[in-house]
């Protein structure tokens, strides 16, 4: 009876370190599906980000191109009202068209040596068609805009400086002439137009840069007049 | 051997197994505690992402704990019954005492052995 005893109390002992090995595997079971879990999950969001990542970047090249595009329709856009603005001074500037000849130099001279010399050179380049229209250009080779043909003609001719990033407010940095300008003071228009002033025999001119070239035009040759600005010769 | 050595042996085999069931599921929870800790104060180099995710693990890892605690307080149930068989057996003699004996191995071979 006792060795029968003893024998149960000895499986009793080892059931209970099965038991405690049975808890192990058991508690094991949901951990290792919650690592699984993690793992898997980990794996699905560092994909997901990385594709992120790439689309951010898609995104971002797609917004440069759309910048690029949208850039390059202003600029269409603004070459097209170039063009609508070439087109109505080729029909409307026609008949406004000033012509002048040596004649004069003479009067001019004695009075306005430099203006006159000014006027012979801008008479010599319209004759020959010498320089051309080109928004933004600054040199007889590339051509010029309104403004930076008047800054160029100041700085060759006067005792005023024009700087290379003045040429766009030269309304603003000139002295202002009044009502009453001197030949060769300029004359400001709408749309930019900056032309020199001159006179013969009492009727006004001016001669500068417009869209379809150098020409010397009557007073009032179109777009209206917003002021003058006086240059010291 | 005397039932009641038999008893002590078998009561303090219990004991020592509640006392490592015990430390098992404070660890478990523990650990648990812990991911969840180190998760809501970013130590853990996860993506934000998954912040939820491993909140909600660390939770079941906790909740893990509750197999050692059943076997806790099913071991405790059968110390109480027997320390009440072993009672009555003090308290008894003659045939009683003899069939109570019985019944206690009866009980330890069914309830320790078929556990």
């Amino acid at each position: 009876m006792e060795n029968q005893n003893e024998k149960i109390l000895g499986k009793f002992q080892a059931e209970e370190k099965k038991s405690r090995s049975r808890m192990f595997k058991y508690s094991s079971i949901p951990l290792i599906i919650t690592i699984i879990l993690i793992v898997v999950s980990y794996l699905a969001v560092d994909d997901a980000n990385k594709q992120v990542k790439d689309l951010k970047v898609q995104k971002q090249n797609l917004e440069m191109t759309i910048g690029e595009l949208s850039n390059d329709l202003s600029i269409k856009s603004d070459s097209l009202a170039e063009m609508n603005k070439i087109l109505e001074l080729a029909i409307n500037y026609k008949d406004k068209r000033y012509s002048f000849n040596y004649s004069i130099d003479k009067q001019l001279y004695s009075r306005y040596p430099k203006q006159s010399r000014m006027l012979s050179e801008m008479r010599d380049l319209i004759d020959v068609n010498a320089v051309k229209w080109h928004l933004g250009g600054n040199s007889i080779d590339k051509g010029f805009d309104s403004p930076s043909f008047a800054a160029y003609m100041i700085n060759k001719f006067s005792n005023t400086s024009i700087s290379a990033n003045e040429r766009y407010r030269m309304r603003e940095t000139l002295p202002d002439a009044g009502t009453e300008p001197e030949v060769g003071d300029v004359v400001f228009y709408e749309h930019g137009y900056a032309m020199f002033y001159f006179e013969y025999e009492g009727e006004p001119f001016v001669v500068g840069m417009t869209p379809i070239g150098l020409a010397s035009l009557t007073l009032e040759f179109g777009p209206k007049r917003i002021g003058y600005g006086s240059i010291t010769y | 051997m005397d039932v009641d050595l038999y008893i002590n042996q078998i009561i303090s085999t219990y004991k020592s197994s509640i006392r490592f069931r015990l430390g098992f599921a404070a660890l478990i929870v523990f650990a648990g505690v812990l991911i969840i800790l180190l998760n809501a104060f970013n130590i853990l180099a996860f993506p934000e992402q998954m912040k939820s995710l491993v909140s909600v693990s660390g939770t079941l890892v906790s909740s893990i704990c509750a197999f050692p605690i059943k076997e806790i307080v099913d071991r405790r149930n059968r110390i109480k019954l027997i320390n009440v068989l072993s009672q009555q057996y003090k308290n008894s003699e003659g045939k009683d005492k003899q069939k109570l004996e019985e019944l206690i191995w009866k009980f330890i071979e069914k309830n320790t052995l078929g556990s």
